[in-house]
C-alpha cells in the first residue's frame, strides 16, 4: 500500500467528512443557543444580522490563506488530512511545522521522503498530529470554564477598572504581533501602514457621509484591500 | 428567563460535553485508517514524534486560554479552540464583532454574540476551505500565482493593521464611555519591541510573550487610570 492510496483514499475523505460534520453541527447547536440568549437579553434582530453579516465577510480572505495552506500541504500529505486538520483544530501557521516535525522524528529529512516509504509513516504521522494537541484539548476541557468564571468575577470586582482591564488585554495581543512587523521588511510595513490609512478613510466616509451599513465592513474591507496593495508594494520595491 | 449563571453553566456542559467527543473523534480517525490498512505504528515510534509537538503545543494552549479565554468568553471560546485558526481568524472576527455592537467582552451580550460570529466564521472556513478541496486541480494555477501568494503571505499586517486602529479608537463600551485607552499599548508596545529588537526575536514564542505582557498591560493600564489618564464615564442615553 502506497502512501497516497491512503492519503486520498475514500475511506479517509468519509472519517474527515464526517468529523468537519459533527464540528459543523457543534457551531449550529452552540449558535442556537447563543440565539435563545440573545433574544432572552433583548439583543436587537439588526445587531445579530450585523454581527452574522460581518463575521462572514471578515472572514472569507483569511480563509484564503488557510485554502492556500491546503494547497501547500496537500502534495505532502494528500488533501484528506490536511482539509480535516485546517477546518477544525489546526492553524495554518502550525500545521506544515507540525506534520514536518512528526516527520523529522520519524528519521525522515522531509515530507516527500517519508511519503515514499509506503503507507506506515502516514498512520505516525496522523498519530502524532493529533497526540500533539492532546495537552491543549485537555486543558480547554478543563480551564475555559474555570477562566471565564474568573475574569468576570475579576471585572466585577474591579469596578469601572475592570472594564478597561478587560479591555486593554487585546492590546497585549496586538503589540506581540504589530511590533514584529516593523521588522519584516518593507512591504509588510507598507501593507500595515495600509490597512491603518484604509480604517481611517472608510470610518471617516461612514461617519461624515452616514453611510450606517458600510461601518460594519470597514475592518473587512480594509483587510481586503491592503492585502491586495502588498502586490503593488511588492512590485514598487523590486 | 435564564438566570446568568444558569446559562453560563449550560454553555460550559454543552461545550465539555462536545469538546470531549471530538477529543475522542480526533483520534478515532487515525485509529481506522491504521486499523482498516494495517498500517499501526509502534507505541515508541508514535510518542517520540508526538513529544516535540506536544511541548511546543502545549504551553501555547495554556496562554491561548488565559489571554483569550476573558475576551471570547467560554462558548465562543470551545468553538474558537476546537475550529483552530485562532489569532489569524476567530479572535479577531470576534473582536471585531463586539466592537461593532458597542459591548464589552465578559460581558453577558460580549459571551452570546462572540459565540455567533466565532460560530459563523467557523462555518465560513470550512465552506472556503471545502470548495478549496473541491478545486484544488482546477485552482492550482491560482494559488501558484505570485500576487496570490504575496496578498496571502501579508494577511497579518493586513488584518492587525485594521484591527489596531479600530481597537485603539476605544470609546464605545456597552453601559460606559472609555477615553484615553489608546495609552495603554504603549508600556506592552515597548516591551516587545526591546525583546524582539534587542534581546530575541519572539517569532514562535508569541503565546508565551502575550502571557508575560498581560499582567504588564494591566498593571500600566491601573497606573494611567489612577493618573486620570484614562477615564471611564457612563454613557448619556440619546433621546
Amino acid at each position: 500500500m502506497e502512501f497516497f492510496d491512503v492519503a486520498n483514499g475514500s475511506l479517509l475523505f468519509v472519517l474527515v467528512g464526517a468529523g468537519i460534520a459533527y464540528v459543523m453541527v457543534q457551531c449550529a447547536l452552540f449558535m442556537r443557543i447563543s440565539l435563545k440568549r440573545a433574544r432572552e437579553l433583548g439583543i436587537d434582530g439588526k445587531v445579530i444580522s450585523n454581527t452574522v453579516k460581518s463575521s462572514i465577510v471578515f472572514t472569507i480572505a483569511p480563509s484564503i490563506a488557510v485554502a492556500l495552506g491546503l494547497a501547500a500541504m496537500a502534495p505532502s500529505l494528500g488533501i484528506a488530512w490536511p482539509w480535516f486538520r485546517l477546518s477544525v483544530i489546526g492553524s495554518v501557521s502550525y500545521e506544515l511545522m507540525a506534520a514536518n516535525m512528526a516527520t523529522s522524528a520519524l528519521g525522515f529529512a522531509k515530507l516527500a521522503d517519508a511519503a515514499k516509504a509506503g503507507a506506515e509513516p502516514l498512520g505516525a504521522i496522523m498519530y502524532a498530529m493529533t497526540g500533539g494537541l492532546a495537552g491543549a484539548i485537555i486543558l480547554d476541557i478543563i480551564f475555559i470554564k474555570k477562566v471565564d468564571s474568573l475574569a468576570v468575577r475579576l471585572k466585577t470586582k474591579a469596578g469601572d477598572f475592570g472594564v478597561v482591564a478587560i479591555g486593554v488585554l487585546f492590546f497585549a495581543v496586538l503589540a506581540v504581533f504589530v511590533v514584529p512587523f516593523f521588522g519584516q521588511g518593507l512591504v509588510a510595513v507598507a501593507t500595515f501602514a495600509t490597512s491603518v490609512a484604509l480604517t481611517l478613510v472608510l470610518a471617516f466616509i461612514a461617519k461624515k457621509f452616514r453611510i450606517a451599513w458600510l461601518g460594519n465592513f470597514i475592518l473587512a474591507f480594509s483587510l481586503i484591500l491592503s492585502m491586495c496593495s502588498s502586490v503593488l508594494w511588492t512590485a514598487l520595491v523590486k | 428567563m435564564e438566570t446568568r449563571e444558569h446559562y453560563f453553566n449550560r454553555i460550559n456542559r454543552f461545550g465539555r460535553i462536545s469538546f470531549t467527543i471530538f477529543f475522542v473523534l480526533i483520534f478515532t480517525i487515525p485509529t481506522i485508517v491504521c486499523a482498516a490498512y494495517d498500517i499501526f505504528p509502534g507505541l515508541a515510534t508514535v510518542l517520540k514524534a508526538t513529544l516535540g509537538l506536544f511541548l511546543i503545543l502545549t504551553p501555547i494552549a495554556v496562554s491561548e486560554i488565559v489571554s483569550f479565554v476573558p475576551l471570547l468568553g467560554s462558548g465562543a471560546s470551545y468553538l474558537t479552540f476546537e475550529t483552530g485558526n485562532v489569532s489569524n481568524i476567530k479572535l479577531p472576527c470576534a473582536m471585531n464583532a463586539l466592537k461593532l455592537a458597542g459591548v464589552q467582552p465578559a460581558s453577558e451580550e460580549g459571551e452570546v454574540l462572540s459565540t455567533i460570529s466565532v460560530a459563523v466564521s467557523s462555518i465560513v472556513t470550512t465552506a472556503v476551505i471545502i470548495l478549496a478541496a473541491l478545486l484544488l486541480a482546477p485552482l492550482a494555477p491560482v494559488f501558484a500565482d505570485p500576487a496570490v501568494k504575496t496578498a496571502t503571505a501579508n494577511v497579518l499586517p493586513a488584518l492587525f493593521g485594521a484591527l489596531m486602529v479600530s481597537f485603539l479608537a476605544g470609546g464605545d463600551a456597552g453601559s460606559v464611555v472609555i477615553k484615553g485607552q489608546w495609552k495603554a499599548i504603549i508600556l506592552p508596545a515597548l516591551v516587545v519591541a526591546v525583546v524582539h529588537y534587542l534581546v530575541f526575536p519572539i517569532k514562535g514564542w508569541e503565546g508565551v510573550t502575550i502571557l508575560v505582557l498581560l499582567p504588564v498591560t494591566i498593571l500600566g493600564a491601573r497606573f494611567l487610570y489612577k493618573k486620570g489618564q484614562i477615564t471611564v464615564t457612563p454613557k448619556v442615553a440619546k433621546d
